[in-house]
């Protein structure tokens, strides 16, 4: 049977019977009474780009070195546990209580009631801390709720870059603070570890000319293509692909349908590092160029249609589940997966035990023509920390003290206690070198917590597995010469918000071509569409940000 | 316009039994009560009402007024009073939508197919399973049948996904013997038909309760004197069990055409990738990537309601076809 017949058989009729209720009659009156369509709710307002003097001053401090240093801004890895240093002083809380917005990952995070770790820092800061936890997946759902009711809004709301609603211009002013009120210039100076926080970062955190947030500063390279290093081993595979034919190839030569084991998960993120998809917009003769009406993303569709027509891909990613990639990836019934580059070290800590030969590798940097490699940089901060209006300035003396102790580097005592709760609780000792090991209680209640709030300069520090930072930081290292910052590096740009569904359709069009379900043709017509409807005045409107 | 619940009838002989015989003659004609009497009177049963009044008044009447923003510009920042409003601007932009008759379309297609596929099953299932003699068999099947209801679909596309999926159970069976995969999971053209057999699976025992009740209502001697006169076993279903269940079934079918726009939500987002928005599009699903993802909370909110109207309209138009069929239907006038 085929529904499509259905479906365009029922078109006729239903104009027949919603010509019975009289909506075609009511149409064009409406139209007629139309006012101007979609207006209002427009972003901007505030000043393009960033004002002098709203930035915090950077005071870098260092109480380690690290064992691998940062090149170009490649992330710093330390292999030993040091000794450590404390760098505050006095206990930042006075006993106020706040609430707080977290993500969690897939994992599940106990509740202050239930978490000994919860318990006991809030007693060592002199705080009481509720995190709220929603999963990641929920988190822009959850947002839109908690946004809709003021009174709903906890004191720290974190969102990933991604998930910031729209018109979230018009919340900012009424329900957020103007940290740089407390933080611009030199006033950041009265606390060193939040002056520890390089610029770029915090430069993320400016909306409409004012600094609205707190920067989660992250790896320079925020994705990468990973393979199985010792099942490509295993099966003798020496040579990685250098152009988009190789790659092909190999998803071919390692897809073994029979034995269960498929090539990879959706590729179509690794295709768009193969074919240096740019994140939004990239300049062409000083003319700006959406990506979607770009080259390198028909390139990136054309290819994974081509991945997934050769049925390399495994089925169950093919009907859409991406939240066992993973699983089905550790468990090697695929070999190749595109994952966060941080996600590298929860990987191998989570399957080190099961499969102790364990070894993923990030795929060496190549692009489609076999021409030199790139590929755009991460924002210096995907994530930030918004703080609620406080109406007792008292309390916002607080939360300062508060986050100049969480902002913590690698080498502190307060990080250290952040990241790994309390000795004999949660971590004992290592023998050998003094690192600590967690505990079982530690393994299910210390995750990232308080550093969601604000992060140190980020550093890839587990001294556990000295193997797996050695491999991570020499190959962001090593990346560093092909990293190219998009247009609008690290500006936080709000669309009005008429513009900013025009991506929608996309999302789903996406999904239909590399299925084979819809060809390059539709693409054009979208395209088209997209111009029409509003893609040429987001061209517009971004122009007006260009070289501030 | 009183509603006749299945209690309906009952209730308003008790009400009239109440009227004390004595009363009845002071009176000698009829006289209307005071409204004070006629709360006394009742107070018992106003009484029971009240808690389910309450509900309806907290979570749909009050959340009702929430539609307003189908006629603004809404921006939950500046709330209802601060946004501006804009008449049927977002009416009109829906309806020059392909998008949206895209996705009224599937969702008329899945409802009619599912009103020919799935609806007549639990009555089968009832008849079959009234017919079982020994008790403990059926309220064994009776167990198994209901079970899956209570799995959420997240459990339920996963079963389906590992068992016909393409690295599923049958597709690597089928690969050992050197036969061609399956491609149901996937397969854009024959959507329907699985979303259908999901919904059976999971709902179709459930939807037994009410015709299982109806059948244990039946009088079994009437099944006797039938079966005296000779009439067979399918005779008597024809003559005996399926007028006992009519005004159940065109109840059930009348509320289940104000249901028609509702196809489903979660079961259509876990597909929507395996299959393309193309086929899994329906109102609901519209509604939320229009609406709520897009922050576009007022067309949104004109979507639903239009809905929301589309589907008051086709149960209005239902009941009156059951009142012209001599059937009493969901509420009578």
């Amino acid at each position: 049977m085929n529904a499509f017949e259905g479906v365009s058989d029922l078109k006729t009729s239903r104009r027949g019977f919603l010509g019975l209720l009289g909506f075609a009659v009511i149409t064009p009156v409406l139209a007629s009474c139309t006012t101007a369509a979609g207006s209002g709710g427009g972003a901007g307002g505030g000043p393009i780009g960033i004002p002098k003097g709203v930035l915090p001053n950077y005071v870098p401090v260092e109480y380690v070195a690290p064992d691998i240093p940062g090149i170009d801004g490649s992330t710093p890895g330390f292999l030993e546990w040091p000794k450590l240093v404390k760098s505050v002083d006095k206990v930042p809380g006075v006993g106020g209580s706040y609430t707080a917005m977290t993500p969690t990952y897939g994992n599940v995070v106990p509740g202050l009631s239930d978490s000994k770790y919860l318990q006991q820092v809030n007693e060592e800061i002199g705080a009481k801390f509720d995190f709220r936890f929603t999963d990641n997946n929920a988190y822009p759902d959850k947002l839109q709720a908690i946004f809709a009711s003021a009174k709903d809004v906890p004191d720290f709301v974190t969102i990933a870059e991604h998930n910031i609603p729209a018109r979230f211009d018009q919340a900012l002013p009424g329900l957020f603070q103007d940290m740089g009120e407390y933080l611009s210039g030199e006033k950041v100076e009265k606390y060193p570890n939040l002056a520890n926080i390089p610029t770029n970062a915090w430069k993320s955190c400016v909306f409409e000319g004012k600094l609205y947030g707190l920067p989660y500063p992250s790896d320079r390279m925020s994705g990468s293509s990973f393979y199985r290093k010792d099942l490509f081993d295993e099966m003798g595979i020496t040579e990685l692909p250098k152009n988009a034919d190789e790659f092909f190839d190999l998803t071919v030569e390692i897809t073994d349908e029979k034995a269960g084991r498929w090539a990879g998960n959706d590729l179509s993120e690794t295709a768009k590092l193969i074919y240096a998809v740019p994140p939004k917009w990239k300049r062409e003769s000083g003319k700006l160029v959406h990506k979607y009406e770009s080259d390198e993303y028909r390139g990136y569709l054309e290819f994974t249609a081509k991945l997934f027509a050769a049925g390399v891909i495994h089925p169950d990613a093919v009907a859409g589940n991406s939240g066992e990639n993973k699983a089905r990836f550790e468990s090697g019934k695929v070999l190749l997966t595109y994952d966060g580059y941080s996600g590298w070290i929860g990987s191998h800590v989570r399957t080190v035990p099961t499969t102790p030969t364990y070894n993923q590798q990030p795929l060496p940097w190549f692009v489609h023509d076999g021409s030199a490699p790139r590929f755009f940089v991460s924002n210096p901060a995907k994530i930030i920390t918004f703080v609620k209006k406080q109406d007792d300035p008292a309390r916002m003396d607080e939360i300062l003290d508060l986050l100049n102790y969480i902002a913590a580097p690698f080498g502190t005592t307060e990080q250290a206690l952040l990241q790994n709760g309390f000795e004999g609780v949660h971590w004992e000792a290592d023998p050998e070198t003094g690192a600590p090991v967690k505990t079982e209680l530690g393994l299910k209640e210390v995750a990232s917590t308080y550093q969601w709030l604000v992060r140190p300069p980020v550093t890839q520090n587990a001294p556990q597995y000295p193997d797996v930072v050695t491999d991570y930081c020499n190959f962001m290292a090593d990346s560093m010469q092909y990293g190219v910052e998009p247009e609008f590096y690290g500006m936080q740009i709000l669309e009005p918000v008429r513009l900013a569904s025009l991506s929608q359709p996309f999302n789903d069009l996406e999904s239909d071509i590399v299925r084979g379900r819809k060809s390059l043709d539709d693409l054009d017509a979208a395209v088209k569409t997209w111009k029409s409807s509003g893609g040429d005045e987001l061209r517009e409107f971004y122009a007006g940000y260009l070289d501030v | 316009m009183s509603v006749i619940t299945p209690l309906g009838p009952a209730v308003k002989a008790m009400g009239e039994e109440d009227i004390r015989p004595e009363q009845k003659a002071r009176a000698g004609r009829p006289r209307r009560k005071s409204l004070w009497t006629r709360l006394k009177q009742d107070r018992s049963l106003l009484l029971m009402t009240l808690p389910v009044v309450v509900l309806l008044i907290v979570f749909a009447y009050v959340p009702m007024l929430g539609n307003v923003v189908a006629f603004q510009e809404y921006s939950p920042y500046v709330g209802i009073p601060g946004s501006p409003f804009v008449g049927f601007d977002n009416f009109s932009r829906l309806l020059q939508d392909p998008a949206f008759w895209h996705a009224l379309g599937n969702t008329l297609t899945i409802t009619a197919f599912q009103l020919v596929f799935f609806f007549p099953l639990p009555i089968l299932l009832a008849i079959l399973l009234n017919s079982l003699m020994q008790p403990w068999l059926r309220t064994l099947i009776q167990g198994i049948v209901f079970l899956p209801h209570f799995f959420s679909w997240v459990i339920i596309v996963t079963v389906f996904q590992q068992i016909l999926g393409g690295a599923g159970l049958i597709s690597q069976q089928l690969r050992d013997i050197g036969a061609e995969p399956l491609n149901i999971m996937t397969n854009p053209d024959t959507f329907v038909l699985l979303l259908t057999s999901q919904t059976i699976w999971r709902d179709a025992g459930w939807g037994i309760v009410v015709f299982l009740a109806a059948l244990a209502s039946i009088d079994p001697s009437q099944y006797e004197a039938a079966a005296v006169d000779g009439a067979s076993g399918w005779r008597r279903m024809w003559h005996i069990t399926l007028p006992a269940l009519r005004p159940v079934i065109i109840l059930l079918l009348i509320l289940r055409l104000g249901d028609a726009l509702s196809v489903g939500f979660e079961q259509l987002i876990l597909q929507r990738d395996a299959v393309g928005a193309e086929a899994a599009e329906v109102l609901d699903t519209f509604v939320y990537y229009s609406g709520v993802v897009s922050g576009d909370f007022s067309y949104g909110a004109a979507a639903g309601l239009l809905k929301g109207i589309i589907s008051l309209i086709l149960v209005l138009a239902a009941n009156k076809v059951a009142h012209m069929f001599g059937e009493a239907g969901v509420y009578k006038k």
